[in-house]
């Protein structure tokens, strides 16, 4: 079982890729769940089924909002959608994301330089 | 809807109110259409079928843990009656709130205490009125400063009725003002007028001096009116003598205290038994529909004062359709409001600014 910390990473960032997705239309779980995977296949190795706890989460924070519609198949779909909340919760999580990598980056660029002045 | 729940914690916000089974229908629904889109899109990649769900359910993973997640999501994360509970603490709080700081500190404090504030502000306006009047250039040099000595001279005047028909046993308020040797004085007088309307203070002012003469009529069955003249030029002896009045009839206002004043106003202690009869009222400042403007000095307005009875009823005697008056209620000394009366064309009385509600108007039926 993963640590507490290491959920609430996931589950941030789970978060982050949902609202991005959406963020270019209305889709359902399934879509979603592909246009994550078209973007990172890495992060997808966690199963699908998780998506879905996040979205009704979601849902009821009011960031997203859901709506039955017809899917490609011509079966009964459940359609998510970005509220107003949602967008600026997207534009919040965007900036955390870019910050956090940015300081990671920043430490992973500083080891090595050390590391070789040590040995100089 | 939207934007309220934006502002509210979302485990406050009520969760799908639908039955338990209705709500794991949709999400089974809901999983159902990923597994065969997954299952789908395997058989597509070149699986058999039953490979293809096989992949399908390694994928997604476990479908029963995820729905009864989602299920429990879905129907609020905090049960329903903790959450009315909350709700509830927090709207009683705020009723609280309310009510406190409308009885104990808006009507009780503020209202009684601005009341009086007003009240002596007022006062002090008047004051001040008269010691600015009062203000004069030092003298010119090479002036001699012995002025001639002052000479006073009577005022006078008659009360009449509308038809100019003369009103006996007016009572008539003055008040004069005067600066002797650069101070202020003011001094109350009362008179009564006679068979023909008639009144005259003899003394009552420097015809030579600066001076200020105020006065004001009352009459049973007549709005009162007042007259303010103020001069620093010399004057012959019957300059003061046209304070005429003409007086137009009144309409009686009957007003009633309410129950809530004894609970209200009684400092504990002061007095025992009914106080309704203790309570008197006094006009202030009147303003006709035609905009003049008539006002008592404080200077023996006793006289005038009216008292309400051991019911609480009073009945307010000077005033006329169309006015807009300050009333002052006291009790003893003490103010306890100083209410906005306003007489419309047909007598409705309406009462403003009260600031507790201890007052109401009697509307008589005949």
């Amino acid at each position: 079982m993963a640590s507490k910390k290491e959920q609430n990473l996931l589950q941030g960032s789970l978060d982050l890729l949902i609202l991005n997705a959406l963020s270019g239309g209305a889709k359902h779980g399934y879509g979603v769940a592909r246009h994550i995977q078209a973007a990172s296949d890495e992060f997808l190795k966690i199963e699908e089924g998780s998506l879905y706890p996040a979205l009704h989460r979601m849902e009821r924070r009011g960031w997203i909002a859901a709506e039955w519609g017809t899917s490609e198949a011509n079966r009964r779909a459940k359609y998510y959608r970005l509220t107003r909340t949602g967008k600026a919760q997207l534009k919040v999580e965007v900036a955390a994301w870019r910050d956090m990598a940015e300081a990671i980056g920043k430490v992973l660029g500083a080891a090595p330089t050390r590391t070789l002045a040590a040995e100089g | 809807m939207e934007e309220v729940r934006t502002y509210l914690p979302h485990w406050l916000w009520p969760g799908d109110d639908r039955s338990r089974a209705e709500i794991e229908d949709e999400i089974e629904e809901e999983l159902r259409l990923h597994m065969d889109l997954l299952t789908q899109a395997n058989q597509q990649a070149g699986m058999d079928a039953s490979e293809a769900r096989q992949a399908a359910q390694q994928r997604f993973g476990d479908i029963e843990a995820v729905r009864q997640q989602c299920v429990a999501i879905k129907r609020g994360d905090v049960p329903m009656l903790s959450r009315i509970q909350a709700v509830l603490t927090v709207l009683l709080l705020v009723a609280v709130l309310i009510v406190g700081w409308r009885q104990w500190v808006t009507n009780a404090a503020t209202a009684q205490f601005m009341n009086q504030t007003t009240s002596f502000l007022k006062e002090i306006r008047q004051d001040m009125q008269g010691l600015r009047e009062g203000l004069q250039p030092p003298t010119e040099p090479g002036q001699p400063m012995a002025e001639a000595p002052v000479v006073t001279g009577a005022v006078a005047g008659v009360v009449r009725n509308e038809s100019g028909e003369p009103i006996q046993g007016a009572r008539v308020l003055a008040v004069f003002k005067s600066w002797p040797g650069g101070s202020y004085s003011q001094e109350g007088r009362t008179m009564v007028t006679d068979a023909q309307g008639r009144f005259r203070f003899d003394d009552a002012a420097p015809l030579n001096r600066k001076r200020g003469i105020q006065i004001a009529v009352f009459a049973d069955g007549f709005a009162f009116q007042s007259r303010y003249e103020f001069s620093d030029s010399e004057a012959k002896p019957q300059d003061l003598q046209d304070f005429d009045f003409q007086l137009r009839p009144s309409i009686p206002v009957v007003l009633q205290l309410l129950p809530s004043y004894d609970q209200r106003v009684t400092t504990p202690g002061a007095y025992s038994g009914p106080i309704y009869n203790r309570t008197t009222f006094r006009p202030g400042e009147r303003q006709t529909a035609d905009g003049e403007s008539h006002r008592v000095y404080r200077e023996n307005i006793e006289l005038i004062e009216v008292e309400s009875d051991e019911q609480g009823r009073v009945t307010l005697p000077w005033f006329a359709a169309g006015d807009t008056a300050e009333i002052a209620v006291r009790r003893g000394s003490e103010l306890i409001t100083s209410p906005l009366l306003v007489i419309d064309q047909l007598g409705r009385t309406e009462l403003k600014r009260q600031g507790q509600e201890i007052l109401t108007p009697v509307t008589e039926s005949p």
